[in-house]
């Protein structure tokens, strides 16, 4: 399985050997690099991801503010030359502590962690909400409360009961990060909570008065996720 | 970081090769990556750390030390990154920087002399993994 990750390090030589060390890894795919917590914290409740390499001491805030202002709470290996921080590292419960400079076999062992990791951590498998951003704020959405999500080209509008928010997506992308056992792809241009489904009648589905189509490819693979008695 | 065979850089004795084969092997062209990006860096790394100083801000010359020293251990200087590591251990004791600008001088000494044995080490490895494309 390919682990998303993204390092937030500030020092350039230790984020490049670390990008490296993913790279022999072979199955852990970094997405994005950052020297600073305010644009990591930015970009990880955009896009939750499944690790963090994450440096203790950087300009402004520290790792362990960028922790406690996460919206979830990915798997995350500390990356320090302060053993200092082993202590609260512990009790954020990180996986691992790699103290700079560190060597491909010990990042390999931190990597081996992972899988045997306490599973108290909840990981972006199971978060109860997303933040998107739309109006230029970062706003919180339940996932419960997603009636199903709409395409508008390099868009998408979610919509729950009483509100509409337009945020820069595209559907496929959006349905790659959504939950896959909540919600399901049911056309080109929707993806609707399965929980929020009031009927199915032909190719189409209601929730709340709105009336979804359903592509035909998609209509098996709907009826066998819905409980059907 | 891929290893490959029948290469054999030698570098100079100022360099703890066995810890930098234990980082890399024998990955001439990563190593030259990370001497590059650090030397990218490093003046304005450096320049931190004098400015605090200058500047007799205790805290961020505290930040700053502690944030270039592993640059030294990443490129098998670790003596440097140790140089580096007392003196931010004798910052943290001593609130009165001047009462340690004997050890501070030599610090900067040496890591300027550092630099220039990254450049020199940096074009050397250039020359050597070219003959490999």
């Amino acid at each position: 399985m390919m682990l998303r990750c993204v390092i937030v390090e500030d020092l350039s030589v230790a984020a490049e050997y670390l990008s490296k060390c993913c790279e022999k890894a072979g199955n852990i795919q970094v997405t994005a690099k950052f020297s600073n917590v305010a644009d990591a914290l930015s970009y990880l409740n955009e896009n939750p991801v499944d690790l963090i390499f994450l440096d203790v001491e950087m300009p402004e805030a520290t790792g362990f503010d960028l922790l406690d202002q996460l919206a979830y709470l990915p798997k995350v290996i500390l990356t320090t030359s302060k053993p200092e921080y082993a202590y609260p590292a512990f009790e954020y419960k990180v996986v691992d502590f790699l103290k700079k400079p560190y060597t491909y076999q010990r990042f390999s062992e931190a990597i081996a962690k992972l899988s045997t990791d306490s599973p108290s951590i909840p990981t972006q498998t199971s978060p109860d909400h997303i933040f998107i951003k739309s109006d230029g704020k970062l706003i919180r959405l339940n996932l419960t409360d997603i009636l199903f999500i709409e395409s508008m080209g390099d868009y998408v509008k979610f919509v729950t009961a009483d509100k509409k928010f337009i945020s820069h997506h595209t559907i496929k992308n959006l349905e790659e990060k959504v939950p896959k056992q909540q919600f399901i792809r049911v056309h080109r241009s929707y993806i609707v909570n399965i929980a929020r489904i009031d009927d199915i009648r032909e190719n189409f589905i209601f929730i709340q008065g709105n009336e979804i189509p359903v592509s035909k490819s998609q209509k098996p693979e709907i009826l066998k996720r819905l409980n059907i008695l | 970081m891929e290893a490959s065979e029948n290469k054999n850089f030698r570098f100079d004795p100022n360099f703890d090769s066995e810890f930098l084969w234990e980082l890399y092997q024998d990955d001439y062209q990563t190593i030259e990556n990370l001497f590059s990006v650090s030397l990218e860096h490093f003046d304005t790394d450096l320049a931190e750390i004098t400015g605090a100083y200058d500047r007799n801000d205790r805290q961020q010359l505290l930040k700053s030390l502690h944030k270039f020293k592993p640059t030294f251990g990443f490129l098998g200087l670790p003596q440097v990154q140790e140089d580096c590591k007392n003196y931010e251990d004798l910052c943290r004791k001593n609130e009165d920087l001047n009462s340690g600008s004997a050890v501070y001088k030599d610090l900067i000494s040496t890591i300027l002399n550092s630099k220039q044995l990254l450049e020199k080490t940096y074009l050397q490895l250039k020359e050597y993994n070219t003959q490999f494309l």
